[in-house]
């Protein structure tokens, strides 16, 4: 045996690094088990495993108390963080942006579904993936296939916020402040709403929302946005349109005059509604509407009023704000 | 000849007449019902200051204008193309002039939704217009260059105008598609902007691109008879005494001109340019004397029922009138290019 056989060293090869890959996987799992059942005892004595069903009718079994969470949408990751369970989270995508907290996780994609790199996700080991809607069902389906807990929640409506602070508090652990979180929402959105009625009586403003110039888009009532105007007693003057996000008529826009625009602020934008006001102005036909008149142009975070998330609270003050200011003058 | 020549001429009439049924047709439908004694009433009243006044004056009229302007521009750049390419599938966007007016004004978009948008907020449209020109005039003169540095034989570099104007077409698509894909929230304006749209257009567009359409399809008009020669090829134009290289350049560059400065106002409107020039040469026939106006007259009929409709089918929304001028165009098209060949057979 003066010469070693080539295909003896690739199996000696291949025996190695499986056993060393091998070993190194039980290791962190143990680690993880043991973190997982010290944490889960004291915050949740009944706790796991768990079985949770999710929007797309599956569902799935979860052990222990996950603490490689990933989420793929940014409205997940603020629940998450909402409700304490951000320490357990590993991976988000590079639309998370709030909390700040979010910077220190892996950024696994953009939002879109064509963007996730499996690979990187999968080298993650999450333990748990939060996803939702339609556009991401084929990506919840090949994580399952690769036996990697996926749980697809919809973030649509309000009513979908409460649905997925339920469903993701249930599945991390975090039963208990889940059901805080829902309360403290419908406490405030009632007192944002009370709190507006008096104005009412007068009539609701005439809202148009402004998504986009050229064409000219709007938030239909389908939107998530479209919902919040309506549920703070904003008439959307395109309320007629089934469509989320159409184009629309200038003709028709300055027919039904609106009193109130609202446009949503852009990272990096202007802020400053004068800027605005002076372009609309420069609009034919736009000068004699009433919002422009009055100068009633209100510009709002976007993340805030587009995201279905735990801050659906402060973009429905926002738009509160706006339509009623007389509510707010007082203090 | 004479005689012949001035029949033809009043074979265009119907065309006119087309023309202004459809104008009328545009001015009374709208997202918003105008009775026709309210339109009388306040277009001899321009300075009322009504809320029908402003719909009609600020609004309906200069969209409709501006709707007949790049559908007849649009249209002219189409007949002349084919005739210079001697393909009937050339069409305004052959030689990358759309993909490249394209590119332009998403970068435009970009930069109005980014952090320069404070400065440009009044010169957004201005600054979206010249964007998608510039885009177009620069990616059109790449494929000339690239053309005239492939030096390949004498008949070839039509071939070699068009293959480049592919190849650059497909790469500046691929760089719209890449800025969509990593600016999610831009996605929907970009992509209806893609789709072509007279939403929101008013006079001022109307004053930027039109004189650069009546220029460059007047010009157009008058190459009418150059082109006539080249659609029989280079080896006869050649020996009838035609200089070849100098008109051809003219008249891609006048073409091209034309289609960016629709472009530049209205985003990529699909099919038109191929089908009004072709829609004429059945009715017409092939001399561009006649096919150049005839095209121009038949693209603003049809661009602006097609903008009637976008604005209509589903008020208060809209629908991006590209799409209007490809699902309707494109049966209607292909009905006359099969009655066609029953006809002469």
């Amino acid at each position: 045996m003066n010469k070693l056989d080539p295909r003896l060293i690739l199996i000696f090869l291949a025996l190695w690094t499986s056993a060393g890959c091998g070993a190194g996987k039980s290791e962190q799992n143990l680690k993880s088990g043991q973190t997982a059942a010290s944490s889960a005892e004291k915050q949740n004595p009944s706790g796991f495993p768990v079985t949770v069903k999710d929007d797309r009718g599956v569902e799935v079994a979860i052990p222990q108390k996950p603490v490689r969470i990933v989420s793929l949408l940014p409205s997940h990751t603020e629940i998450l963080f909402a409700i304490g369970a951000g320490k357990q989270m590993i991976g988000c995508t590079t639309y998370c942006n709030y909390p700040a907290e979010t910077e220190q996780l892996k950024k696994v994609a953009l939002s879109n579904p064509g963007s996730v790199s499996l690979e990187v996700l999968v080298e993650l080991k999450p333990d748990l993936v939060f996803l939702g809607g339609d556009y991401q069902r084929l990506l919840a389906d090949q994580l399952s296939k690769l036996k990697i807990p996926v749980l697809s929640f919809e973030s649509q409506s309000v009513a979908d916020i409460e649905h997925s602070i339920r469903g993701i508090a249930r599945s991390t652990g975090h039963v208990e402040s889940g059901e805080t979180l829902v309360r403290k929402i419908k406490q405030d959105i009632a007192a944002l709403q009370t709190r507006v009625k008096p104005y009412q009586k007068l009539g609701q403003p005439r809202v148009f929302y402004q998504v986009w110039d050229q064409p000219l888009m709007t938030a239909g009532p389908a939107s998530f946005i479209g919902e919040l105007i309506d549920l703070i007693g904003g008439d959307n003057i395109f309320a007629d349109v089934e469509i989320a996000y159409p184009q629309v008529s200038e003709e028709t826009l300055i027919l039904r005059n609106p009193d109130v625009i609202l446009m949503p602020y852009v990272k990096g934008g202007p802020t400053d509604p004068a800027a605005f006001l002076h372009k609309l102005n420069a609009r034919p036909g736009w000068k004699e509407m009433n919002a422009v008149k009055n100068k009633r142009l209100y510009i709002i975070e976007d993340d805030l009023i587009s995201r279905p998330g735990p801050r659906v609270v402060q973009g429905l003050q926002k738009i509160a704000q706006a339509l009623y200011p007389e509510a707010f003058q007082q203090q | 000849m004479q005689p012949r020549q001035l029949f033809l001429v009043w074979r265009m009439i119907p065309l006119m007449g087309f023309l202004l049924a459809a104008l009328v047709v545009g001015i009374h439908f709208g997202a918003v019902e105008l009775s026709f004694d309210q339109i009388r009433q306040s277009l001899w009243n321009p300075s009322d200051s009504s809320h029908i006044s402003t719909i009609l004056w600020q609004i309906r009229l200069p969209r409709v204008l501006l709707a007949a302007c790049v559908g007849g521009g649009l249209a002219v750049a189409g007949a002349a193309f084919q005739g210079v390419f001697r393909n009937p599938l050339a069409d305004p966007f052959v030689i990358g002039a759309s993909s490249g007016a394209a590119l332009g004004a998403t970068l435009a978009l970009l930069c109005i939704a980014g952090s320069i948008s404070v400065i440009t907020a009044t010169w957004q449209i201005p600054w979206l217009i010249l964007s998608a020109f510039a885009g177009a005039i620069l990616v059109v003169g790449a494929v000339f260059v690239i053309a005239a540095l492939s030096n390949a034989g004498r008949n070839a570099p039509l071939l070699t105008l068009i293959l480049a104007g592919m190849a650059l077409s497909s790469f500046t698509g691929a760089l719209v598609s890449l800025i969509m894909f990593l600016n999610h929230e831009m996605l929907t304006t970009i992509f209806s902007w893609l789709l072509g749209s007279f939403s929101g257009r008013h006079w001022n567009e109307i004053i930027m691109a039109v004189p650069v359409i009546f220029f460059s399809g007047g010009l157009l008009w008058l190459m009418s008879r150059p082109l006539d020669l080249l659609s029989f090829g280079d080896e006869t134009a050649m020996t009838l005494g035609l200089s070849i290289g100098k008109f051809r350049v003219i008249i891609l560059i006048a073409a091209t001109l034309c289609t960016a400065a629709c472009v530049a106002v209205s985003g990529v409107i699909g099919f038109l340019g191929l089908m009004a020039p072709h829609m004429t040469r059945i009715m017409l026939g092939p001399r561009h004397v006649l096919l150049i106006p005839g095209s121009c007259l038949l693209g603003a009929t049809l661009l602006v029922v097609a903008d009637t409709l976008a604005r209509t089918v589903i008020a208060p929304a809209e629908i991006p009138v590209g799409i209007v001028t490809a699902l309707m165009g494109c049966p209607f098209f292909l009905f006359l290019l099969v009655s066609r060949g029953q006809q002469s057979k």
